[in-house]
C-alpha cells in the first residue's frame, strides 16, 4: 500500500483515552502526517488508530552544550549532524479507533501491550475495518490518508448515512460542494439498485439548495473555472432531477423551471428571519406580529393574504410592480380588496390604520423601516388568486409533488444570478420547506404513508439551524419531527458552531473538512469517540480531505474525497453495467 | 604488520607494567624515556596473547622511598652530584585500557589484562598512529569512551590532540572529517558536555 518497509515505531506509552505516543524508527519523521490511519499488531488484537499529532524531543543539554560553545557554526552542523539520530527521539501520537481480533471489528475498549508494533495499513485491514464497496449500500468515497501513497478506497454506507440527517462542514473552498455532488450521486445510484431488486422499496428524493447552482449547473474550482457538470446537469441524471431557479434569464437559457415567489406564503416568523439581514430594527420586528395582524384583518385594510404587499407599497413600489406582468396583477387584486386606486393613499391610509391602534411610536417604526423591505421587489415574485389557484399550481406545490410521489423526481433550486441574496435563498427555502411538511403532515393525518424517503441539502444552514432561527424555521421542525417519518437533513455549512446544539446532536454522521476555530471543532467532533484526540486532527486537513465519523463508516477516518471527475466516471460505468445487465433480460426474454 | 614492527625491539620499551586495575594500567617508565611521555601519550602493551593499548591519562613523579629531601641545586649540579638520582624516583603512567591488538588488528575494546613486567611501548609514528586512530581506513575514536567513563576531562583530551596535533592536521587540516568522527562517541559518553569536549579539542588543534 505504500512504499515504507517493517514496523513504523513501537508503542512505549499511553492510555485510550490520551492516546498512545509510539516511537518512529524511520529517520523521516516527515513521512507521518497527522490523520493518517495506521494499525498496533497488538498481542491479542489488531488495532486501528489515527495519528493525531507528531513530535520530535530532543536532548536539550546536549544541544545547548554545543550552541553554547565557541565551536565555528560550520563546524558545529557537521558534528549535530553526525549525532542528530542520537539527540533526537521522533514520536506519534495515536488515538485508538477501533480492534478486532478475527471476529467483527469494533470500537477499541483495550489498549495494545507495551512496545508492540506500529505498521502501516494494509488493503486488508481496510477490508476488515471499514468494509469493502458492493455498488449497493457501500460506495467508495476516497483514499485514506496513510504514511505513505494509498491505492486503497473508504466506502461509506449510504443506506446508513440517509437513514438520519448528516452534516458537511468545512471552511469555504475545502470541498463540501464536490462532497455533496459525489453523494447525491451515489444516492441516486443507490436508490437505482435498490428499486430494481426491491419494486417495494420507498424511492430517494433529493432536494437541494444549491446557492452557487454547482450542483444544478456546473461545479467550479476556487478560482471559479469549470471543473465539470454538476450532479442535476449531468445527462446521466437529467431524468432523476427537475431544476429549478429564480433567476429568469438563466431559466430561459438553460431550460431550468422558473422559480417565482408568492409572498403570500410568506409567515411572519419568515420575515422575521431575513428581515435583520435588511438592517430592520429590533423594535419593528417587535410589532410586526401586529402589523401583519392589522394589514391582514382591519376593516380597512383588508390584505389578507397580501398583507407583505402592505409593508412595502407605495409610489414608488407601485411604478415598479408596473413594469411586470405579476406586479400589474397584485395591484388589481390589491385594489379590488381595499377599494384604493392610488399606492400613496393606500400607504397614507395604513400608517394611520397603525396610529390609531399602535400609537405613533409603532406608527413612525414602520413608516422608517418598511422601506428596507422593499429589496423584495428585486426579487421574482408572483400572485396565484383564489380562482387561479382551481386550475394552477404553484411551484412550489409542483416541487412538493415532485418531492412526495412514487413517480416524481429529486429537485434542485439553483439560485442563479442570486446566488449572494441570503434573504432570497431563505424564503424559498422556507417556504419549500414548510410547504413539505404540511404536505406530509396532511398525509399521516389522512391514514397516508409517504412513499418517498427525502433527503434535503441545505447550504448555509445556519441561516435555518442557528441558536436564534431554529425554533422559527421550518427546517427545525423538519429535524425534530420528520426522521421518522422519512425526512432527513444534509446540513452543510461553514461554521457548525453557529448551528443550535439540538441540531448537531441530530447529525448521526458528520464529514468534516478543515476548520480552525476552536467552536466550529468542538461542534464538528460533538459526539465522537475520541473526539479531544480529534481535535488536533482538523486544523490540519488539506483541501479535499475529509473527516469522517457517524453512522456511515465504521470507524473515525480522513479521507481524500475522490475526484469529481473520477466520480463522474464511477457514475457512468455504473449506469453501463445496469443497462448492459437490462439488455441481457430482455435479450433472454 | 605495525604493531609487530613496534614490539619487535624490546630496547624500544619506554617501561613496564607496574599495576593493573579495573580499566587502568599503572605503567612504570624508564628514565631515560621521561621526557617522551606526557597526558595524551598512546602506550601499547607487549603481552602474550592480546596487546593492550591505551591513552595516558595521568602522570606521577615519586620519589622510590616515600619522600624526597629539598637540594637547593639546578638540575645540573643535582646530576653531576647524584648521577644515579634518576633511579630514586619512578614515573608512573596511569594509562586507560581502551583499546587492543590481536594479531595485526586493533580493536577499540579492552581485552585481557596485562600481566605485571609487561613491556609498555610509545605509538608515536605516523604508521602506528593511523593504525590507532584509522584502524579502518577512517576516523574512529570509539576508545573515547573508555577514556571518558574513566575519569577523563576535556583538558584530557586537549592533551591527547595537542601531542598529536601534527598528525591530525595533516590528515585534516579544516578537522572536518574529525568533528564528524569524535560527535558520535563525545555524546556516547558524555551527552552533556560534547560541545565541550570539542570546543578544547578544537582549541588544542588550532
Amino acid at each position: 500500500m505504500n512504499k515504507l518497509a517493517g514496523p513504523l515505531g513501537k508503542v512505549i506509552e499511553g492510555s485510550l483515552s490520551r492516546g498512545l505516543k509510539v516511537l518512529v524508527r524511520d529517520e523521516n519523521i516527515e513521512n507521518y502526517p497527522v490523520g493518517a490511519l495506521v494499525v498496533i499488531k497488538g498481542t491479542k488484537h489488531h488495532y486501528l488508530g489515527v495519528i493525531t499529532d507528531i513530535g520530535i524531543e530532543s536532548a536539550g543539554e546536549t544541544v545547548k552544550s554545543f550552541y553554547g560553545s565557541r565551536i565555528g557554526n560550520e563546524l558545529k552542523d557537521i558534528a549535530m549532524d553526525a549525532i542528530k539520530d542520537y539527540v533526537n527521539t521522533r514520536f506519534i501520537e495515536i488515538a485508538l479507533l477501533g480492534q478486532s481480533s478475527g471476529e467483527m471489528p469494533r470500537s477499541a475498549d483495550t489498549i495494545p501491550n507495551f512496545y508492540s508494533d506500529v505498521v502501516e495499513v494494509r488493503q486488508e485491514d481496510i477490508k476488515v475495518f471499514f468494509g469493502e464497496e458492493n455498488q449497493k449500500n457501500l460506495w467508495n468515497i476516497g483514499t485514506p490518508k496513510v504514511p505513505g501513497e494509498s491505492t486503497v478506497y473508504i466506502p461509506v454506507d449510504i443506506e446508513k448515512l440517509i437513514e438520519l440527517s448528516f452534516g458537511i462542514f468545512g471552511k469555504s473552498g475545502t470541498g463540501k460542494t464536490f462532497l455533496g455532488n459525489i453523494l447525491a450521486g451515489y444516492m441516486i445510484l443507490y436508490d437505482d439498485q435498490k428499486s430494481s431488486v426491491d419494486k417495494e422499496s420507498k424511492r430517494l428524493r433529493l432536494l437541494i439548495f444549491d446557492m452557487h447552482s454547482e450542483y444544478s449547473l456546473k461545479l467550479r474550482d476556487n478560482k471559479g473555472n469549470v471543473i465539470a457538470d454538476g450532479i442535476a446537469s449531468m445527462n446521466l441524471f437529467s431524468n432523476k432531477f427537475l431544476r429549478y431557479t429564480p433567476d429568469l434569464e438563466l431559466a430561459k437559457e438553460a431550460g431550468l423551471e422558473e422559480l417565482r415567489i408568492d409572498y403570500s406564503d410568506l409567515t411572519v416568523d419568515d420575515l422575521r428571519l431575513i428581515a435583520p439581514i435588511f438592517g430592520v430594527s429590533e423594535g419593528f420586528l417587535e410589532h410586526l406580529g401586529e402589523f401583519a395582524s392589522i394589514l391582514k384583518r382591519d376593516k380597512r385594510c383588508k390584505l389578507g393574504d397580501l398583507w407583505i404587499w402592505g409593508l412595502i407599497l407605495d409610489k414608488d413600489s407601485e411604478d415598479k410592480m408596473m413594469k411586470d406582468i405579476e406586479g400589474r396583477k397584485i395591484l388589481d387584486e390589491i385594489k379590488k380588496r381595499t377599494n384604493v386606486e392610488d399606492a400613496d393613499k393606500l400607504r397614507r391610509m395604513i400608517l394611520k390604520v397603525i396610529k390609531d391602534r399602535l400609537g405613533p411610536s409603532a406608527c413612525s417604526s414602520f413608516r422608517s423601516q418598511t422601506a428596507k423591505l422593499k429589496q423584495l421587489l428585486n426579487y421574482p415574485y408572483t400572485y396565484i388568486t383564489e380562482e387561479e389557484k382551481q386550475t394552477k399550481k404553484s411551484s412550489i406545490d409542483a416541487i412538493v409533488d415532485n418531492l412526495v410521489s412514487e413517480n416524481g423526481r429529486s429537485v434542485v433550486i439553483s439560485m442563479g444570478k442570486y446566488e449572494k441574496e441570503t434573504p432570497l435563498y431563505m424564503i424559498m427555502a422556507n417556504l419549500i420547506a414548510r410547504r413539505l411538511r404540511e404536505r406530509i403532515l396532511s398525509m399521516i393525518v389522512r391514514g397516508e404513508e409517504l412513499k418517498t424517503k427525502i433527503v434535503i441539502f441545505l447550504e448555509e444552514a445556519h441561516n435555518f439551524l442557528g441558536r436564534e432561527t431554529y425554533r422559527m424555521s421550518p427546517f427545525g421542525e423538519i429535524a425534530r419531527e420528520m426522521r421518522k417519518k422519512g425526512v432527513t437533513l444534509c446540513v452543510i455549512d461553514q461554521k457548525p458552531s453557529e448551528l443550535d446544539d439540538d441540531v448537531i446532536s441530530m447529525l448521526w454522521t458528520s464529514f468534516v473538512f478543515t476548520l480552525t476555530d476552536e467552536r466550529d471543532i468542538g461542534a464538528a467532533l460533538m459526539g465522537t469517540p475520541r473526539a479531544s484526540l480529534l481535535r488536533k486532527v482538523v486544523p490540519v486537513l488539506e483541501r479535499q480531505e475529509v473527516l469522517i465519523h457517524g453512522e456511515a463508516v465504521n470507524f473515525p477516518v480522513v479521507v481524500k474525497v475522490l475526484n469529481y471527475k473520477k466520480a463522474a466516471e464511477i457514475f457512468k460505468e455504473h449506469k453501463r453495467r445496469k443497462l448492459d445487465l437490462v439488455r441481457q433480460i430482455m435479450e433472454q426474454g | 604488520m605495525v604493531w609487530a614492527s613496534l614490539f619487535a625491539v624490546k630496547e624500544n620499551a619506554i617501561g613496564e607494567v607496574a599495576c593493573v586495575r579495573a580499566g587502568e594500567i599503572d605503567i612504570f617508565v624508564y628514565p631515560e624515556h621521561y621526557s617522551e611521555i606526557r597526558v595524551g601519550s598512546i602506550i601499547a602493551i607487549n603481552s602474550d596473547q592480546v596487546k593492550p593499548v591505551g591513552l595516558a591519562v595521568n602522570i606521577a613523579h615519586e620519589p622510590r622511598h616515600g619522600s624526597i629531601h629539598p637540594l637547593r641545586k639546578g638540575r645540573e649540579e643535582i646530576l653531576r652530584e647524584y648521577p644515579d638520582i634518576d633511579y630514586q624516583h619512578r614515573l608512573v603512567l596511569t594509562v586507560v585500557y581502551s583499546s587492543h591488538v590481536k594479531g595485526n588488528t586493533l580493536y577499540h575494546v579492552p581485552a585481557s589484562m596485562p600481566r605485571l613486567h609487561d613491556l609498555a611501548f610509545l605509538v608515536n609514528s605516523n604508521d602506528l598512529l593511523d593504525a590507532f586512530f584509522r584502524p579502518n581506513g577512517e576516523w574512529n575514536f570509539d576508545f573515547l569512551r573508555y577514556v571518558i567513563e574513566a575519569g577523563a576531562q576535556p583538558l584530557t583530551l586537549r592533551g591527547l590532540f595537542f601531542t598529536h596535533r601534527d598528525y591530525f592536521l595533516s590528515k585534516d587540516p579544516n578537522c572536518q572529517s574529525l568533528v564528524r568522527a569524535l560527535a558520535r562517541p563525545l555524546y556516547m559518553a558524555d551527552p552533556k558536555n560534547v560541545g565541550r569536549y570539542l570546543e578544547c579539542i578544537l582549541e588544542a588543534l588550532r
